[in-house]
């Protein structure tokens, strides 16, 4: 393995019983490069957290199983790392702002302290608290001062999620992992968490990895984009080029789904049916359960990755066809 | 903020201060809004601009400082206890995402025969016969009655807790961020719900969301919020064509879009 900060291939995340189990990730190869912003999206349940959990060795274990695969990160093998190594990983060359900030916040700590608790682990040298006035005034928070001694509760979701995230910011990490960050917040706030978040990717020279259901947020802000559907990739390629353009039906499913301020643009589509169940992935391609345009193979032959033009893949064998309509 | 025949659910002149031992925050300050019958109407504004809380105060849960709920023409701090009651179950509340709020250990199918069972709801043809009614108006089937919440998809889920908040036969569902937790995919087949309960059965929605973009698709009106305050009110074409108010203009700019080339 080669090239990237971060490199995942054909990794392997089961559930449940060996014999049968639950395959949430089924075959991934993930790479991102130094100073890279990539994003992930997907729709819910089809493995994007779990992949990104276990680039940082957070996976919910032993619940789940690393089937097989291997990870590296800056050259650490980060499956068999020693309690070292992981500490270092986790604390300071990656971090990771959470989905969910209500379970990731301590509930009887004021948020200042969290934050400093973390500052005072991988910064010791510096001021905390100015260092924290600083970091809330940044992520957009009113009256910092005030609302550092003040516990989770008090906080609205959108606040809550802002003290995750300069939580993150304050080790300084290589690699950040920012999982739907800003999906409970309001669109200013979005907006300015995105400027901040390109702000430090830049300051810092961080690499990051944007994980989300909302392609306008991909556009503009990612450079490489990862499709993922039911436990693998369906389609990566530059952004610009697979949101004009997608190599793969479900890519174009998700495109059309999106909602849209434009008045005169077309009513909007869902997707019909569901993503499969882990446990239940459909033979042959695992998309054509869904797919409008299905052949025969896809019901039998289970496509991988392949080659889809200038520095893109689609796991579609009719790809083709897609980049035509 | 006059009053219409329309009117249906009403707040005026809303103050509500959240306080404790150390701490004071006004969440809503002379708050008006007009809910008016068959309508969906968007309720749209940052983190902690008070929406819930409105949303809150408007179900009779929370009682304001200032100001008065009316409720088709009646003030709520003047309802008998029996009008108390009937109200109390015109207007119901769904929620972002229904799992906290479905009991994890009962079926789909238990849950709502309680619902129906504690307002003496059950129809004659039976409990079972009125959870699969439940159940077919928001386009699930009797098989899921059977299921437990987690062996549901977050759509799915959504839609047992507007079969929950339906099985009270409301005139008012007061939906708080009903979509957001839920993927684009399945985004629509809720929306196309919603509307369609309000279209064909009448029942007026408060939408409280925070993506305009699904507003401006599902929503009749929308009152704009901002730290506790309207800022600005209107049907949905005039206030996307023309806001009034600097901060839409604000909220709508900083809708992401995906760029095409
Ligand atoms: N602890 C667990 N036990 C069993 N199954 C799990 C567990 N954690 C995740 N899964 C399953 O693994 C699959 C992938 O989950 P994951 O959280 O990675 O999805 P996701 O793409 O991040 O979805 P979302 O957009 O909802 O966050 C899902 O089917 C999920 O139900
Ligand atoms: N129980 C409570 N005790 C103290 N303050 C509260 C309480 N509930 C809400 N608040 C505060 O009231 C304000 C309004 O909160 P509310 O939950 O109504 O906002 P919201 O618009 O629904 O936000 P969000 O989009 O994050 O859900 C916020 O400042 C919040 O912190
Ligand atoms: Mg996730
Ligand atoms: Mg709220």
């Amino acid at each position: 393995m080669s090239g990237g900060l971060l490199n995942m291939q054909d990794l392997r995340i089961h559930f449940g019983p060996a014999d049968h189990p639950a395959r949430a990730v089924d075959g991934v190869d993930l790479v991102i490069h130094e100073h890279e912003t990539v994003a992930l999206v997907g729709e819910s349940g089809s493995g994007k957290s779990l992949t990104a959990l276990a680039a940082a060795n957070l996976l919910p274990r032993p619940a789940a199983r690393v089937a097989g695969g291997e990870i590296r990160f800056a050259g650490t093998d980060v499956l068999r790392a020693g309690s070292k190594q992981l500490r270092r990983l986790r604390g300071g060359d990656i971090a990771y702002i959470f989905q969910d900030p209500t379970t990731a916040l301590n509930p009887v700590m004021r948020v200042g302290d969290q934050v400093r608790e973390t500052l005072a682990i991988h910064r010791p040298d510096i001021d905390g608290r100015k260092e924290v006035l600083d970091l809330f005034t940044r992520v957009g928070i009113d009256d910092p001062s005030r609302r550092m001694n003040m516990f989770p509760h008090e906080f609205s979701g959108g606040m809550q999620q802002r003290v995750m995230i300069a939580m993150a910011l304050a080790c300084r990490p290589r690699l950040l992992i920012a999982d739907e960050p800003t999906t409970a917040l309001d669109v200013t706030i979005q907006k300015s968490i995105f400027e901040l978040l390109r702000d430090v990717r830049e300051t810092y020279r961080m690499s990051l990895l944007l994980i989300t259901h909302n392609l306008g947020l991909v556009s503009g802000f990612a450079v490489r984009i990862y499709v993922m559907y039911a436990g693998r990739m369906v389609e990566e390629g530059p952004v610009s080029d697979v949101l004009s353009r997608p190599a793969h039906p479900y890519t174009r499913a998700l495109l059309d789904a999106v909602p849209s301020l434009d008045p005169h643009r077309s009513r909007r589509r869902g997707i019909p049916g569901r993503i499969p169940d882990p446990r239940e992935i459909p033979p042959g391609c695992r998309f054509h359960p869904r797919c409008p345009i299905a052949r025969e193979r896809c019901r039998t032959d289970d496509p991988r990755l392949m080659a889809a033009g200038h520095e893109r893949q689609s796991a579609c064998f009719f790809y083709e066809d897609v980049l035509r309509t | 903020m006059s009053t219409t025949e329309q009117d249906l659910l009403k707040g005026e002149g809303i103050d509500l201060t959240f306080r404790s031992r150390t701490t004071r925050v006004k969440a809503l300050s002379s708050v008006s809004i007009a809910l008016q019958e068959r309508e969906v109407h968007g309720v749209i504004g940052e983190s902690g601009s008070g929406k819930t809380t409105l949303g809150r105060v408007l179900l009779g849960r929370l009682a304001p400082d200032n100001g008065v709920v009316t409720f088709r023409g009646t003030k709520l701090a003047d309802m008998s206890e029996a009008s108390r009651r009937s109200f109390r179950r015109s207007v119901q509340m769904i929620f972002q995402d229904p799992y906290g709020s479905l009991n994890p250990r009962f079926t789909v199918g238990r849950t709502l025969a309680e619902v129906l069972n504690v307002h003496r709801l059950v129809p004659p043809a039976g409990e079972e016969a009125g959870v699969i009614e439940l159940l077919e108006q928001v386009g699930l089937t009797g098989d899921h009655a059977r299921r437990y919440p987690h062996e549901l998809s977050g759509g799915q889920r959504q839609r047992v807790g507007i079969a929950r908040a339906l099985a009270v036969q409301p005139s008012v569902i007061i939906a708080d961020e009903p979509v957001s937790a839920l993927d684009v995919s399945v985004q629509v087949q809720i929306l196309d719900l919603i509307r369609a309960l309000c279209d064909d059965r009448g029942i007026s929605f408060l939408f409280i969301a925070h993506d305009l973009a699904v507003v401006r698709e599902i929503c009749d009106r929308v009152t704009i919020m901002k730290k506790g305050e309207v800022v600005e009110a209107g049907a949905i074409a005039d206030v996307y064509r023309d806001p009034a108010h600097p901060y839409t203009r604000e909220l709508l700019a900083s809708v992401p879009v995906i760029r095409e080339r």
